[in-house]
């Protein structure tokens, strides 16, 4: 019995023929797609604050992350601005301001949406992200809402691919109880990004407790 | 003929000029416009600015509150911005008069039989539950507080209070419809009787419901028995909505000059009426009807709105959808309860009417709202559902809108008389100042009420308050305690410590002097010199904000604070840190004694 090797012309038809099935096939079960990325969940950043009764407190502090990897560099942060008495409304307020950017390192580089997510608040709060006071680089707005109790979501995908993008949202967070009273959110800053071989989807949370006084 | 044709030209032109100012609605206005220094640092000014104004047809009164002002420092990636709420108030109560007249069938008496029970002698009353509402002046009532000296009040069981007296009458704050108000001796014999007939009386289309009473043969002080009774209809169904008719009827009465009244008043007895008691004889019927809006059916309110305009291309406007709260609007299913900032808003725009000068009517109409208001914030309180559109940089109005909607449940059917007799709409507004804090800033803030006749012919009334921030003028703040002002009788007060920022940093840069009782009252002058002018201060607490009179006289209850505002181009030794360049002044000595 004589083994009838493949000429060199048809190694080559299989190396292209192999791969592309491999890849058409993975896709189709769903493997390296947006819809099913690699998941990689980053550490979460925890902030606490005590309630004060003070008119007002500048608090200025940023708290930031950053994820690498060869295509693209992350980077997630949240501001926190003052803490203040109840005025116009009838709560203790905190401002925020909330920025995501990814540099791309590679061309194939695609952010494929960027999410924003408030968790619950044991206590009555409310989170206010007006839109006027959003910007977005090389992002579409997909969905937006002005007033959230939970939930909250912008979505964000990127216009060309190769290039980074930025999003910054800033907002209130109304507490509608007394100062004794401990809030506490989880803020989550995602993406899903391409970055030439897979689909990754990071998340980066920010625990942020208001402690009662 | 060319001087006569010129004459006649300017006095046409001058004519056309002054018609507009004619038909503007009678102007009723506080403190329309409000201009400060933009701060540095957070400051809550805890300014009400308020413009009222009744309208050109004498129906409707609106008032604009911006309230709770507070200036927020950039912060949190933020431009820095003045917040504050707005408060559109208005009610159409402000038109409703009546009348009196000879009801269309005339006199024909009414026998009643069921006794009333429960009354205390003389000067006494009872309550009595209604089966139907009855509207009275713009107020739904179900029940009534029935009186042995001859009237009834749908508000107040105070039976104590039953001299007669002339109406309309504010020291009564009372609903009072008086067939024949005069001291009578129920004790010495009679009785009070009611019942409910249902008859067809010309005018009446139809069948109606008629509540009775009967002040049945009661001797007066003078031992004559008096007999006269109350009709009030139903007006349910398809007269709903409008002020009920009340008839008066007198079967045997006496008119000897014994005090007695004849007539009716409101609520806060602003608006009222009397008959003369010499134009009553027995056997004579009188009717007390509502006239206004056609019928009775008065002017409705279907819209508040307000707008905030803005000319410059530095500043943003957000309206925040998550605090907006109304009375007789439409409302979001959403059960949130902010009790408390609702009633301090409506507390908040009570007190700044009471504080405006000259504007009685406006106060008294719109105390009645404020007074229903806060009643149902008390057990329940529903978000507003405005349409609210902020104002980017590039766009030069703000707005809210909210559609009228009374919250009465027999009116909330959308029938064609369901739009209230007042309502309110408040919203919180944060203006944005997207520069680096370099420029000026104004805004007008414009309400606007539109309410309606029952042919749907709508009309509207606006007021406006201005906001100005200004810069270029900065705050100092100081402190003195109220110990060192005791004693009584008139003293004068030196070297009193002075606190700055919470610390005692100088010794009397102002004087006090003339205390006296326990409130101390205390003037305060500014010991500061510059050039050939003295320091001004403005009191910010405990008093609310007041003029700049130097020396400044007010009540001292505790603590106090006083807000000084200096300009650059003063040669004040005072500076701010940050601020020094713009300043210009030495900063060795004051510099932790200032504020932004």
């Amino acid at each position: 019995l004589s083994l009838n090797l493949p000429s060199w012309e048809g190694i080559l038809l299989l190396s292209i023929i192999v791969p592309l099935g491999l890849f058409t096939g993975l896709k189709l079960i769903g493997v390296a797609s947006p819809a099913n990325p690699e998941m990689i969940m980053l550490a979460p950043v925890t902030w606490q604050f005590n309630r004060t009764s003070a008119p007002s407190t500048v608090i200025d502090q940023t708290l930031n992350a950053a994820y690498a990897e060869n295509a693209a560099e992350l980077a997630f942060s949240v501001q926190l601005g003052s803490y203040r008495e109840p005025g116009p409304e009838p709560t203790y307020t905190l401002n925020f301001e909330i920025n995501f950017s990814a540099e791309a390192m590679s061309s194939e580089f695609s952010v494929k949406s960027v999410l924003l997510t408030f968790g619950n608040d044991s206590q009555p709060s409310q989170i206010w992200l007006p839109s006027e006071l959003m910007s977005l680089e090389n992002l579409t707005l997909k969905a937006s809402a002005d007033g959230y109790e939970a939930g909250a979501l912008w979505l964000g995908s990127n216009t060309q691919d190769g290039i980074g993008c930025q999003l910054s949202a800033r907002g209130y967070w109304f507490l509608e109880t007394p100062n004794s009273v401990s809030s506490h959110r989880q803020i989550d800053l995602q993406t899903i990004y391409y970055n030439g071989s897979a689909y990754e989807r990071v998340t980066q949370p920010f625990d942020l407790t208001l402690l009662g006084s | 003929l060319r001087r006569q044709l010129k004459v006649f030209s300017i006095a046409t032109l001058l004519l056309f000029s002054i018609l507009p100012l004619l038909s503007l609605p009678a102007e009723a206005t506080g403190n329309s416009n409000w201009s400060m220094p933009r701060p540095t640092e957070y400051r809550h000014f805890y300014d009400n600015i308020s413009s009222a104004v009744i309208s050109s047809d004498g129906q409707t009164a609106l008032t604009l509150t911006v309230a709770n002002t507070t200036y927020i420092p950039a912060s949190g990636g933020m431009d820095d911005s003045l917040a504050f709420q707005v408060n559109v108030a208005a009610t159409t109560r402000e038109g409703i008069t009546y009348n009196w007249n000879s009801p269309p069938y005339g006199y024909s008496w009414v026998t009643v039989s069921q006794t009333i029970s429960g009354f205390s002698g003389d000067n006494s009353c009872v309550w009595i539950p209604l089966n139907f509402t009855v509207l009275f002046y713009g107020v739904n009532y179900t029940g009534l507080w029935i009186y042995s000296n001859g009237f009834i009040s749908f508000t107040s069981g105070n039976c104590a209070a039953t001299s007669p007296t002339s109406l309309p009458n504010g020291n009564l704050k009372d609903t009072i419809v008086a067939p024949f108000w005069k001291m009578l001796k129920l004790s010495q014999g009679g009785s009070i009787k009611t019942g409910h007939i249902v008859q067809s009386w010309p005018g009446d289309n139809g069948l109606r419901d008629y509540q009775v009473f009967t002040w049945d043969t009661i001797p007066d002080v003078n031992g004559y028995p008096q007999t006269f009774q109350l009709l009030i209809q139903d007006r349910s169904g398809s007269n709903l909505f409008a002020e009920n008719l009340i008839y008066f009827q007198y079967l045997s009465v006496t008119t000897e000059s014994v005090p007695t009244t004849i007539g009716g008043q409101d609520r806060l007895g602003y608006h009222g009426t009397v008959h003369s008691l010499s134009g009553i004889s027995n056997h004579q019927a009188l009717g007390l009807t509502a006239e206004n809006g056609a019928g009775g059916y008065g002017y409705r309110l279907t819209s508040l709105e307000y707008r905030i305009t803005k000319s410059d291309l530095h500043a943003m406007l957000l309206l925040n959808p998550l605090y907006e709260e109304g009375w007789n609007v439409e409302l979001n299913s959403s059960g949130d309860k902010h009790t408390s900032w609702w009633q301090q808003v409506i507390e908040a725009g009570a007190t700044t009417l009471a504080d405006l000068t000259g504007v009685g009517e406006v106060i008294n109409g719109m105390y009645l709202l404020y007074d229903l208001t806060a009643a149902y914030a008390e057990t329940e309180y529903i978000p507003a559902s405005g349409d609210l559109v902020s104002a980017n940089q590039n766009q030069n109005q703000a707005s809210g809108y909210v559609v009228c909607e009374s919250l009465d449940s027999s009116c909330s059917d959308g029938a064609m008389y369901g739009c209230p007799f007042d309502a309110a709409f408040v919203n919180s507004v944060y203006w944005y100042m997207c520069d680096s804090e370099s420029l000026n800033h104004t805004i007008t803030v414009t309400a606007t009420a539109s309410y309606e006749d029952w042919n749907y012919d709508v009309s509207q009334v606006s007021t406006s308050v201005v906001l100005s921030m200004h810069v270029g003028q900065h705050y100092l703040d100081l402190q003195t305690a109220s110990e060192h002002a005791d004693g009584t009788g008139a003293q004068n007060i030196t070297n009193v410590p002075v606190w700055v920022n919470g610390e005692e940093y100088y010794s009397a840069p102002i004087t006090l002097f003339g205390t006296h009782n326990t409130n101390y009252t205390v003037s305060c002058q500014s010991s500061i010199w510059i050039g050939s002018q003295r320091y001004v201060f403005h009191i910010w607490s405990p008093s609310p904000p007041g003029a700049s009179a130097n020396p400044q006289t007010f009540n001292l209850t505790s603590d106090l604070h006083l807000t000084a505002t200096y300009y650059p181009d003063w040669s004040l030794n005072v500076s701010v840190p940050g601020f020094g360049n713009r300043m210009g002044h030495d900063r060795s000595q004051w510099d932790s004694v200032h504020r932004g």
